[in-house]
């Protein structure tokens, strides 16, 4: 039989990835360059995060891997199957029980903990990439630390439209040094990144950089004194199945009905939630 | 070439407690026995020799700071890492374990490391420091990323390692990060974001 690697990667591959992670834990939002290596599956699929969960995976840990909020998406499904083939570990839905969370474009409703880390896939890594295009010239603005461009897209933002038009990936600035592409989750999740218990990291395979959020470490989102940074609105919504308030609501509609309705984006907390009322239903 | 498979367990088990220990900046960490090998030819510790094999390889120039060849010819057969001087060296090995006129070439061979530069402050020294405890010593107060408010670290080290770090972090990004090792295999790790300060009661019990 064909012998492979233990989590595909050779391990001078997972040596150059976990000596780029330990640099990026230690310099907070600056984005480190890697030799991003092939995998069996494309580049822009989430091989940054694939690439440093395999670097980081034990076989004592429990790994839960989600894509938009969904642990049963066919992209999730695909990352969590070939993690667990080449390293039988075990997996979970719960937030709780996990120690690696491999994610792409949400951070989990449940509040996460000290000791998991939350690995999130970064499509793109540069935030001044849509102000200049030039990664020589960024890499040059990020070492001044001029961003300059970012608050004038802010600004412009704010005189086109009234309030930042960012949906999803607003820049955050990572302890009053940097300014990070907190990947494309939504505002909603923004200030979860804000002195979190756990440490986060990013990977950008395309773009070949690795970058990091410690734990307790201060995340402000881009935004001006007089045009606060406001996350996505839910007023007089809720979900359809739970009726949480609180939560990232997706906009589904009733195909049959016309019917717009709302339910929780992030699955494994929809289930949880339901689960424990049916719990408290039956005691 | 496929490696071993239990070296490939026990380096991804003490990746694992070093990324801890970087990432909960102050927090010692203990490597367990069963991962820790024996070996005769380094003066350094045995839980040193784990954190050398498990980040440095091909791509990697270190520095030993003892002139001992059985140690370093060890760290070249284990990991392939080539020698540098201290002024270019990725890591840089302040044995805890040297003669008395060595111990005062200890901060000079910290003056010595890379910060990196503005464009590439990853591009700078990790310092590997042999000292006689994690646990008890010299009290500091530490702030920053990955601590919650403050915490207090004690550190037995032989040498002012506070003040020079403290220069060589002066202008962040630029600066070195540190990772203590001491005899009993614990390691604390304080990256360069963290804000040490000496406390006024100097030992404690």
């Amino acid at each position: 039989m064909h012998e492979r690697h233990f989590a595909f990667l050779d391990e001078s591959s997972k040596k150059e990835i976990r000596r780029a992670v330990l640099k990026a834990v230690a310099i907070p939002g600056y984005q480190v360059p890697f030799a991003s290596r092939e995998l069996p599956i494309a580049r822009g699929w989430g091989t940054g995060g694939l690439q440093i969960t395999l670097s980081l995976v034990g076989k004592d840990d429990i790994i839960k891997v989600i894509d938009q909020g969904s642990d049963e998406s066919v992209n999730a499904v695909s990352l969590r199957n070939l993690i667990q083939e080449t390293t039988d570990v075990a997996s979970t839905i719960h937030t709780t029980e996990a120690t690696l969370i491999q994610t792409r474009h949400r951070v989990p409703e449940q509040p996460l903990k000290e000791g998991q880390i939350l690995i999130l896939q970064v499509p793109l890594p540069e935030p001044l990439r849509n102000v200049e295009p030039s990664e020589y010239k960024t890499k040059k603005l990020h070492a001044e630390a001029d961003y300059s461009g970012a608050w004038l897209k802010l600004f412009e933002d704010i005189m086109c439209y009234g309030q930042a038009a960012t949906g999803a990936d607003h820049p955050v600035f990572v302890n009053d040094r940097y300014v990070m592409a907190p990947t494309p989750i939504p505002r909603f999740d923004n200030p979860k990144l804000d002195h979190n218990p756990a440490l986060m990291l990013f990977g950008a395979g395309r773009e070949k950089k690795i970058y990091a959020v410690p734990p307790y470490t201060k995340v402000v989102s881009l935004a001006f004194d007089d045009y606060p940074f406001q996350r996505e609105r839910f007023v007089g919504k809720k979900c359809r199945l739970t009726g949480l308030e609180n939560v990232y609501l997706d906009e589904l509609i009733d195909e049959a009905t016309g019917e717009v309705y709302y339910q929780t984006n992030d699955s494994s907390y929809l289930l949880e939630f339901l689960n424990r009322d049916e719990g408290a239903g039956t005691v | 070439m496929m490696d071993d498979k239990i070296t490939v367990h026990n380096t991804q088990k003490v990746f694992r407690l070093i990324l801890q220990s970087m990432a909960y900046a102050g927090r010692p960490v203990q490597i367990p026995d069963e991962v820790i090998s024996l070996y005769t030819n380094s003066l350094l510790f045995p839980a040193t020799m784990e954190v050398l094999k498990t980040l440095l390889d091909i791509n990697t120039g270190f520095y030993c700071g003892m002139d001992d060849m059985h140690t370093i010819q060890e760290i070249q057969i284990l990991t392939s890492a080539h020698r540098e001087i201290p002024e270019a060296a990725d890591f840089v090995i302040i044995p805890g374990d040297i003669p008395l006129d060595a111990m005062e070439n200890a901060p000079r061979i910290m003056e010595q490391a890379k910060i990196g530069t503005i464009y590439d402050p990853h591009a700078s020294a990790t310092i590997l420091i042999e000292c006689a405890s994690v646990s008890h010593g010299t009290v500091y107060r530490c702030e920053g990323p990955g601590i919650d408010n403050n915490i207090q670290i004690t550190i037995d080290c032989a040498w002012d390692w506070a003040a020079i770090r403290r220069l060589k972090n002066v202008e962040f990004p630029l600066g070195i990060d540190c990772i203590f090792i001491d005899s009993a295999a614990r390691v604390l790790s304080l990256p360069r974001t963290t804000r040490v300060t000496k406390q006024i009661l100097n030992e404690v019990a």
